[in-house]
């Protein structure tokens, strides 16, 4: 760890205060470039993943798990258990299994992350889901999340195959 | 009741071992005689494809006869294109008369639909016709001549459509399973003789000995009085199927019943079978004794898994189905004809020649009273009370949370109770007017009081047989049309027949005596189907999807045929969003030859 | 394909949560479209007329908007599901309506037609290749056979018709008679137009003309075929000749399926006349009854040999004739014949 939490300097902050901006026009600019990037869509258009617009939390390591949730897809469209609390800080594996016979996803972010999502998976056929947020499995497998909750609030989550959202794939993480 | 005369025709119905078009050739399976495992129909991949059509001999049952084949074969090539694609097809005819591909279901310009005299001219002797569309969708399809009775001699094959995006169905083994009706017969001689005697394939007639029998069960009063009521009407109530196994061999990919196509598995895979019915004139109902079957897809479109043992595949409708075979032995999959006149027989397997035991085909059911659509229960009993129940408990919304997960129209028959929302029909039974003249002609011998949209039926024969079957209440689409309006007029069809005269028509007019229906592109229009018939009808529109409506008024599950039992009433709505002439009709080959059919023009 | 990693984004800014919000609008957009085109898409060079209700590309909206002020949406009634700017209730979706179901006005509540339009297939170009007027023809022989009479006089019996036409129009020609090996014979010839006047009856005119023994009569003659209720076969037919002869004539048959190939067929037949015609040796009122009852077993469909018994009386003027004749006014025969057609 080069930050050294001993002390506050005028330097220090100003040094915050430049790399949390920079921080944050990078991320702007990144977002912004993928908007363009995603709206151009063209065959080989990038799996450009939106922005999310709130914190939901950080991929976790596994090796700190706190709680371990079991989380069942089925063919009826339907999360099992659909809402799960957990508390704020607490990194949590979710054993994801699809109990289908059809391939079932689940997506952590907020809404507007994944309505997003889903728009693109529908324009971008060939999307794959390796990030830390997302699991899809084929029928009768199984699969994991390690998900860390920072903050307090609602974490959403889904499957966004075509029409299982719609059809009310989804559930939330309540984290106090 | 039985009793039908297969000992005398068993070579007929069995088939050859090894028949198809290598038997009447001589070739050398069928000197070996022992069932070898038929090959797979012949696979065609790619984005340009040169198709030939032309008469090759074929030998299924002992007699050699002349089929029409593309490419040398019974059924034609499977076509497995990819969405996205635009794929070309060079079609050339080499018969001597006109010929035409149809490419059932899928979405295309007009003058690319192959059905002469509407779409385009049609296939000339030596021509060839160079098809070239967009790949728009994803599924199980199929194509076939839309020429004369082609499509009875052989002119039939599976489309195989792989999406652009991973498909969410996965499988270790994938197979078509085409199911299809051969007759040694001539088919246009096959239509003489049902215009001459249109019971002429229905061996199995209310008779004296069915009456004793039927007195055996229900005793003599109600067997009299219910077959006294039948002669009153002067209907049959054994009217399931035009043309029977009397004149029929049944073949899955090609294979008669002995020559057992088979698809090998290895213990533990998850297996797709891709079940189309691409015959002429034959509703069948299958099943795997030993296997639960996951429906996955209908008519090429995703519908939320549903497990079911049994289901019955009108003409010209395709399933998809999942089967897990766990054991290391043989699973028989078993089609047999509504009305019971025979079967068509393949095998999952783990190693080619195997075989495993064949169920007998089930009774043949009689009509009853609800296919008459009769507005009173004549009284007596022994009348076929099965799903007489008027409330209609399939396809409650996804919204109805509560309701989600749980399998509609499980039970056959059994009541849900509680209609729901309001209005006058919603799945109940509802009296019928009959506002088109011509269905009190001569065309139309049958006008039902009632009729009910019971999505829950799952039809003649299938009722209360102890085993879950397939209906429409249990298909729902994973998602709903992008254009989902509701519709701002609705067109009325009562399908209509007189099996006397062999007459088939819309509202009691036939093809050549109507004017084209016509739509306005963009508009949403809702069509409302009546069967005055007593018979099952599939219905076919060309070019469009057919959104059928849950008795709710929602939108249940898209599809591109729909099959109508008597007395039903379906509702289904259409985007008309692609302008040009688009054929609509019975795909019953011999009742759309009749005259059951309609030009719907979108301007 | 460039995939992006979604960690970069975590956490983030107010200032990329506007961005995402602005790319979320415009992948909102363009996923709408773009749905459109992909699966289940069809005919999409023009898209007028449909209504997605307040489906046009929306610019960035703030987040959190109510969804219940969006134009033209209601939510209550039935309506069309329009896509929706994104970061609102996530009940919808683009394309969904996740509150009531899509209810759509009750089957019967919207204009109703058959759908026709006002003009015929030519000028759309479309020429049928239906076979629906296609015409058919079938030789039928009811009774083809020998009887033997009481007296062992054997005779040819016959009872044919054939027909050509379509399933609402046909021509008809009927025959029936007996010819006895002594020389002696009595038939008639018959042609109609036959037109179907309701589902089980035709309407037939035509003409007949009687052959055998006498002097050929020529008649007009206007009937109808059908089936009765309980199945039963019937024709009646009433004739007029020159000079003020009348006649009718009626048949009924029914056939009795004992199994699926054996077939009891009674029938009955009467005639009557205006008018005595001694050189015939008929005479005028009920002249003739016949009821037969034949067993048939069907080889094929179109070939059953039947045994048979028949019975006829003359009556009134008719009987008399016969009678001075040397004949008695009731007989009864066997018979035995072929049925067939094709």
């Amino acid at each position: 760890m080069v930050n050294s939490h001993e002390g506050i300097s005028m330097q220090g902050t100003l040094l915050r205060i430049t790399r949390t901006t920079a921080q944050a026009l990078l991320a702007a600019l990144l977002g912004a470039g993928s908007a363009f990037a995603a709206g151009t869509h063209g065959e080989h258009a990038g799996h450009a993943m939106p922005a999310a617009s709130a914190p939901i939390g950080t991929p976790g390591d596994a090796a700190r798990v706190t709680r371990t949730i079991d989380i069942d897809m089925t063919d009826a469209m339907r999360f099992t258990p659909a809402q799960v609390q957990v508390k704020a800080g607490e990194t949590v594996r979710f054993n994801v299994r699809n109990s289908g016979r059809i391939r079932h996803e689940m997506v952590l972010g907020t809404d507007a992350d994944l309505q997003a999502h889903y728009a693109m998976m529908m324009k971008d056929p060939g999307m794959r889901h390796e990030e830390a947020n997302a699991v899809s499995l084929d029928g009768g497998k199984s699969g994991q999340i390690v998900w860390k909750f920072d903050r307090a609030g609602t974490v959403s989550f889904g499957c966004l195959e075509p029409g299982h959202y719609a059809a009310g794939m989804k559930g939330a993480v309540s984290v106090q | 009741m039985t009793a039908f005369p297969i000992p005398a025709r068993r070579r007929f119905v069995q088939g050859l071992a090894a028949g198809g078009a290598l038997a009447a050739l001589g070739g050398w399976r069928a000197a070996v005689g022992q069932p070898a495992a038929p090959a797979l129909p012949a696979e065609l991949r790619g984005t340009e494809f040169h198709l030939e059509i032309g008469e090759t001999p074929v030998n299924f049952t002992g007699a050699a006869r002349i089929a029409t084949t593309v490419n040398g074969q019974v059924p034609a090539p499977l076509l497995r294109w990819r969405e996205g694609d635009t794929v070309t097809l060079h079609v050339t005819n080499r018969l001597r008369e006109q010929t035409s591909i149809h490419w059932h279901g899928i979405l295309l310009p007009t003058d690319m639909d192959g059905v002469p005299g509407l779409s385009f001219a049609g296939i000339d002797p030596g021509q060839t016709f160079t098809y070239r569309f967009d790949v728009r969708q994803s599924g199980t399809y199929w194509y076939h001549s839309h020429s004369g009775f082609q499509e009875q001699t052989g002119l039939y094959g599976a489309i195989v459509i792989d999406p652009k995006r991973r498909d969410p169905i996965t499988a270790d083994r994938d197979y078509t399973v085409l199911l299809s009706d051969w007759t040694d017969e001539d088919p246009m001689r096959l239509f003489d003789k049902l215009k001459a005697m249109p019971d002429y394939y229905n061996r199995n007639q209310p008779s004296v000995e069915s009456l004793i029998r039927d007195a055996g069960e229900k005793g003599w009063r109600a067997a009299l009085s219910e077959r006294l009521m039948w002669e009153q009407m002067r209907m049959n109530p054994s009217d399931l199927a035009d043309v029977s196994g009397a004149t029929y061999t049944f073949l899955t990919n090609g294979a008669t019943p002995a020559g057992n196509w088979t698809g090998l598995f290895k213990p533990g895979e998850r297996v797709r079978l891709r079940f189309i019915n691409g015959s002429a004139m034959t509703y069948f109902d299958v099943r795997i004794p030993g296997l639960k079957m996951t429906v996955v897809a209908a008519d090429g479109q995703d519908v939320r898994p549903v497990d079911v043992e049994e289901f019955r595949i009108a003409v010209a409708e395709t399933y998809d189905v999942i089967v897990e075979p766990a054991e290391d032995r043989a699973y028989t999959i078993f089609s047999q004809a509504m009305d019971r006149s025979g079967y068509a027989r393949a095998t999952l397997a783990p190693r080619p020649g195997m075989q495993a035991e064949v169920p007998a085909v089930d009774r043949a059911q009689l009509l009853g009273m609800m296919d008459m659509g009769m507005k009173h229960d004549m009284g007596g009993g022994g009348h076929d009370m099965a799903g007489m129940s008027g409330v209609d408990h399939g396809a409650a919304p996804a919204a109805a949370g509560a309701m989600a997960g749980m399998n509609h129209g499980a039970m056959p028959g059994m009541d849900h109770g509680g209609a729901h929302g309001s209005g006058a029909d919603q799945g109940g039974i509802v009296e019928v007017r009959h506002p088109y003249p011509e269905e009190r002609g001569p065309g139309n011998s049958m006008l039902p009081d009632v009729v009910s949209t019971r999505l829950d039926d799952p039809g003649i024969g299938l009722r209360d047989n102890g085993r879950r079957v397939l209906t429409y209440a249990d298909l729902r689409s994973i998602r709903e049309p992008d254009d989902n309006r509701a519709p701002t007029r609705e067109i009325e069809l009562h399908l209509t027949g007189n099996m006397e005269r062999y007459m088939w028509s819309f509202n009691g007019v036939k093809f050549s005596d109507a004017r084209p229906i016509v739509l306005r592109h963009g508009e949403r229009v809702r069509f409302v189907l009546v069967n005055d018939t007593m018979m099952t009808h599939p219905i076919h529109l060309h070019g469009l999807w057919s959104d059928l409506e849950s008795p709710d008024g929602a939108f249940q599950v898209r599809k591109h045929t729909l099959s109508l039992n008597p007395a039903q009433r379906l509702s289904y709505r259409v985007s008309a969003d692609a302008r040009g002439n688009w054929a609509y009709h019975c795909h019953l080959l011999y009742h759309m030859e009749a005259g059951m059919f309609r030009a719907v023009v979108v301007e | 394909m460039r995939k992006r990693n979604m960690r970069i984004f975590f956490p983030l800014s107010r200032r990329a949560a506007l961005a995402a919000a602005l790319l979320a609008g415009a992948a909102g957009q363009q996923a709408h479209g773009q749905a459109m085109s992909d699966h289940a898409g069809m005919d999409h060079g023009s898209m007028p007329g449909m209504d997605h209700g307040a489906a046009k590309p929306q610019p960035a909206t703030p987040p959190a908007m109510d969804h219940a002020s969006m134009p033209g949406m209601d939510h209550g009634a039935a309506k069309p599901q329009p896509a929706m700017p994104p970061a609102m209730d996530h009940s919808s979706m683009p394309g969904m309506d996740h509150g009531a179901p899509a209810a759509a006005p009750p089957v019967g509540s919207l204009p109703s037609s058959d759908g026709a339009g006002q003009r015929g297939y030519d000028s759309y170009g479309i020429h049928p290749h239906m076979m629906d007027n296609a015409a058919s023809s079938r030789l039928l022989f009811d009774k083809f056979g020998w009887s033997r009479n009481r007296d062992g006089q054997n005779a040819l019996e016959w009872d044919g018709r054939f027909w050509w036409g379509t399933a609402t129009d046909r021509l008809v020609l009927k025959s029936e008679g007996e010819r006895e090996s002594g020389g002696g014979s009595d038939g008639k010839v018959e042609a109609f137009w036959s037109h179907a006047i309701s589902p089980f009856w035709d309407l037939q005119l035509g003409a007949r003309r009687d052959v055998g023994a006498g002097p050929k009569r020529n008649w007009a003659a206007l009937g109808i075929e059908g089936v009765l209720p309980y199945n039963i076969e019937f024709e009646t037919t009433a004739y007029a000749g020159p000079s003020g002869r009348t006649a009718l004539a009626m048949k009924a048959e029914y056939d009795l399926l004992l199994t699926q190939r054996l077939i009891f067929t009674p029938e009955l037949e009467a005639s009557a006349y205006g008018r005595n015609d001694p050189e015939r040796g008929i005479g005028s009122g009920l002249s003739k009854g016949s009821l037969s009852l034949r067993l048939r077993y069907e080889v094929t469909r179109e070939f059953a040999p039947y045994i048979g018994v028949s019975f006829e009386r003359k009556f009134g003027r008719t009987a008399d004739y016969a009678s001075a004749a040397g004949q008695g006014r009731s007989q009864a025969a066997v018979l035995a014949g072929v049925r067939f057609w094709f």
